[in-house]
């Protein structure tokens, strides 16, 4: 056993040894030079740099780099810097490292072995048949969870077969339950903002067919009063970062409640960021990329 | 036979059998040993019988049961290819293949009505134990359709090697899709599974794809068959097909070529039904040795190795390493020989693994059980024939 643990250990000290540190420009202000491999070239936001590279910082000027998708750090000082000198901040923080730890052991230990013959209500998950029944629906599982309270979002859908029509439906259970509301409709998706007025916070589960077909597949709909979802944002602005433009948050935001499954919000804030800062190309080609994943017309 | 019935054999041997015990119950499952785990969870030495030794090649086509491929058939055709082998009176139809929901309105009315005008006609269903209704029908019900669920028991993507014939939910039997349809085409071979009472059975694979008839659906369709192919067969509905790369309903059984490491899948689910249902027309099932008897042959066993093991231990050490490699060597291929030959010749699966683990920890056993029984000596003064007819080690 102390062997096996070693063992791991060691490995895990190979992997982490293995891998060298990457900068990524999060944020910036005024004048920065990078100078890597002998080239010096303006910061923009969205570089990535080697930790051979440095950074020549003008005066009153800002920079905030991320370094292997951990740890956020700020430079802000009039001076020359080698991200050498930064590959401490890249040292990730475990947080309750030992009791994750003490969890993996315990869930590696305590598994129970099974076998057919000891219980085979637990192995008769292969199905020996084909199915004729494949769903002419398909739905992003990207939209599996929606977190909504006001504007403008899509329930969208996209077809397989040539139809004319769709059924939508809105239930009040994942599996049974009654039809809350259901439309018959030639497009290809519900906006929400049109149905807001029958759903009260809580839970629904939506649905989407071929006219005259049935589609077991629901998704999920949570309606949230827009106070909880303002609260939400508070504290997510209020997080402390380094310095931010009001672009580079409204970015961040968008990013974090697309996350959080609120996708109209973070819809809004996408579009945002790409009207603040036009000339920024990830914001435009995250914003243009989001309508286009989400069927926003 | 000097040390056969000394009282140190026997504590020897049974110190094995705690030793195994402990190793047992050590629910050590570290994820840097899943590939071994995997590698060797789903490997039984049984299949080597046959792709090793062959077993059953030579069966012979199974006339009793015609196989229609249903291809890539949508629910109007399949009704159509229903309607056609219906119209020649078969024994049974056995329709392999799941309707989840609704479709088409106008082709699903036709099938459904197709499906309740066929008579004998067994439909697939699933079990789910998992949810409250274990029973998953399709979407056709209807009280004239009779069900069989169409479940192996399994791992996940392992090999298939074992099916259940009933599943009982409080008051209601559902029969499994094989066990179904021989209740309808061979009423006393269905007897015969039930009297067995087992919850599972054992696979008896005899026929690869081309020991059955298979008939093309589209051909049937075309007027390409011949008439009457279907009278009195157990005919089944379902998906076959004979490209490698095309996994669908599609698994991994014991006749694969390869019975070890990464393949593969071999056989259609309708191949694997078919399978089964041979075996009970045939009755020609396997017979699965009692727990108590294979370890009863293990202890036996394991006893034996330990006398020859502690008396050229004892009396003759300078041999006792070459004698007990070569043992454990002769032991180990025997035994798994003798276990491939019984399930090869007479459909018997004796579980030999026990006896061959037991013969490998025999002799790591034996150095412990040793330095146990001299520490007691000294301590207690136990009588042991380590300490009276203790070996010279520098021999």
């Amino acid at each position: 056993m102390k062997l096996n643990l070693l063992l791991i250990f060691l490995f895990i000290q190979l992997l982490a040894a293995g891998q060298s540190n990457q900068f990524l420009i999060y944020s910036m202000k005024g004048q920065v030079i990078i100078k890597e491999n002998g080239n010096e070239t303006k910061a923009k936001v969205g570089h990535l740099l080697s930790p051979n590279a440095s950074l020549e910082i003008g005066a009153n000027s800002i920079v905030t780099l991320i370094c292997d998708q951990i740890n956020l750090f700020s430079i802000d000082k009039k001076g020359k810097y080698n991200l050498t000198a930064y590959t401490d901040s890249c040292k990730k923080n475990y947080g309750s490292f030992t009791g994750n730890y003490l969890r993996y052991v315990w869930a590696q230990m305590s598994q129970k072995q099974t076998s057919p013959g000891t219980n085979r209500k637990l192995y008769m998950n292969t199905i020996g048949a084909v199915s004729r029944s494949v769903n002419n629906i398909w739905i992003d599982p990207r939209l599996d969870t929606i977190i909504y309270s006001d504007g403008y979002f899509p329930l969208a859908w996209k077809s397989y077969a040539e139809a004319d029509r769709f059924d939508f439906y809105m239930y009040d259970n994942n599996t049974k339950g009654n039809v809350l509301f259901s439309d018959s409709t030639s497009e290809m998706q519900v906006a929400i903002n049109t149905l807001q007025h029958l759903l009260k916070p809580g839970y629904y589960f939506w649905s989407a067919a071929v006219k005259g077909q049935q589609n077991e597949e629901r998704k999920v709909l949570k309606i949230v009063t827009t106070k909880e979802r303002d609260q939400l944002i508070d504290r997510l602005r209020n997080i402390t970062l380094a310095y931010e433009s009001e672009a580079e948050t409204a970015f961040r935001l968008g990013f974090q409640l697309e996350e959080a499954h609120y996708l109209a919000d973070a819809y809004n804030y996408y579009q945002k960021a790409a009207t603040l800062q036009p000339d920024q190309p990830v914001y435009r080609q995250t914003f243009m990329s989001f309508k286009k994943d989400y069927d926003i017309k | 036979m000097k040390y056969l019935f000394r009282r140190d054999t026997f504590f020897a041997t049974f110190a094995v059998f705690i030793s195994m015990g402990m190793l047992a119950l050590l629910p050590l499952n570290l994820s840097v040993l899943n590939p071994f785990r995997v590698a060797l969870e789903d490997f039984d030495f049984n299949d080597m019988a046959y792709s090793e030794l062959k077993k059953n090649q030579e069966t012979p086509v199974d006339d009793r049961i015609v196989i229609v491929n249903i291809g890539y058939s949508d629910r109007l055709t399949l009704g159509r290819i229903l309607e056609v082998v219906s119209a020649d009176s078969p024994k049974v139809i056995g329709l392999d293949v799941m309707f989840d929901n609704d479709k088409d309105s106008l082709s699903d009315a036709f099938l459904f009505e197709q499906l309740k005008a066929t008579p004998n006609l067994v439909l697939a269903s699933k079990i789910d134990w998992s949810n409250d209704q274990i029973l998953k029908e399709s979407v056709f019900k209807d009280t004239s359709i009779k069900l069989g669920f169409v479940n192996f028991v399994g791992t996940q993507k392992g090999t298939i090697r074992y099916f259940s014939p009933i599943e009982k939910e409080n008051n209601h039997v559902h029969l499994s899709f094989a066990s179904a349809i021989t209740q309808k085409a061979d009423p006393h071979a269905y007897q015969k599974l039930l009297d067995r009472k087992k919850t599972i059975e054992t696979i008896n694979y005899t026929r690869h794809q081309h020991k059955y008839a298979l008939i093309d659906g589209a051909q049937l369709l075309e007027g390409l068959v011949v008439d009457n192919i279907f009278k009195n067969k157990i005919v089944l509905l379902g998906y076959v097909s004979t490209s490698p790369f095309d996994i669908e309903d599609k698994y991994l059984t014991p006749m694969n070529e390869k019975f070890a490491g990464k393949t593969f899948p071999d056989m259609n689910g309708v191949m694997i039904h078919a399978n089964i249902i041979s075996m009970i027309l045939d009755g020609s099932y396997i017979k699965k040795i009692p727990s108590w008897i294979t370890w009863s042959l293990a202890i036996i066993l394991t006893w034996l190795h330990i006398s020859l093991f502690i008396r050229y231990y004892i009396d003759e050490h300078i041999w006792f390493h070459l004698v007990a490699k070569i043992a454990q060597l002769i032991s180990a291929i025997f035994f798994v020989y003798l276990g491939l030959f019984l399930f090869n010749r007479f459909n018997v699966k004796l579980d030999m693994s026990i006896t061959v683990v037991a013969i490998i920890l025999a002799i790591d056993v034996l150095y412990f059980y040793e330095a146990l029984a001299l520490w007691l000596h000294k301590k207690f003064n136990y009588q042991t024939i380590f300490h009276t007819n203790s070996h010279n080690h520098e021999t």
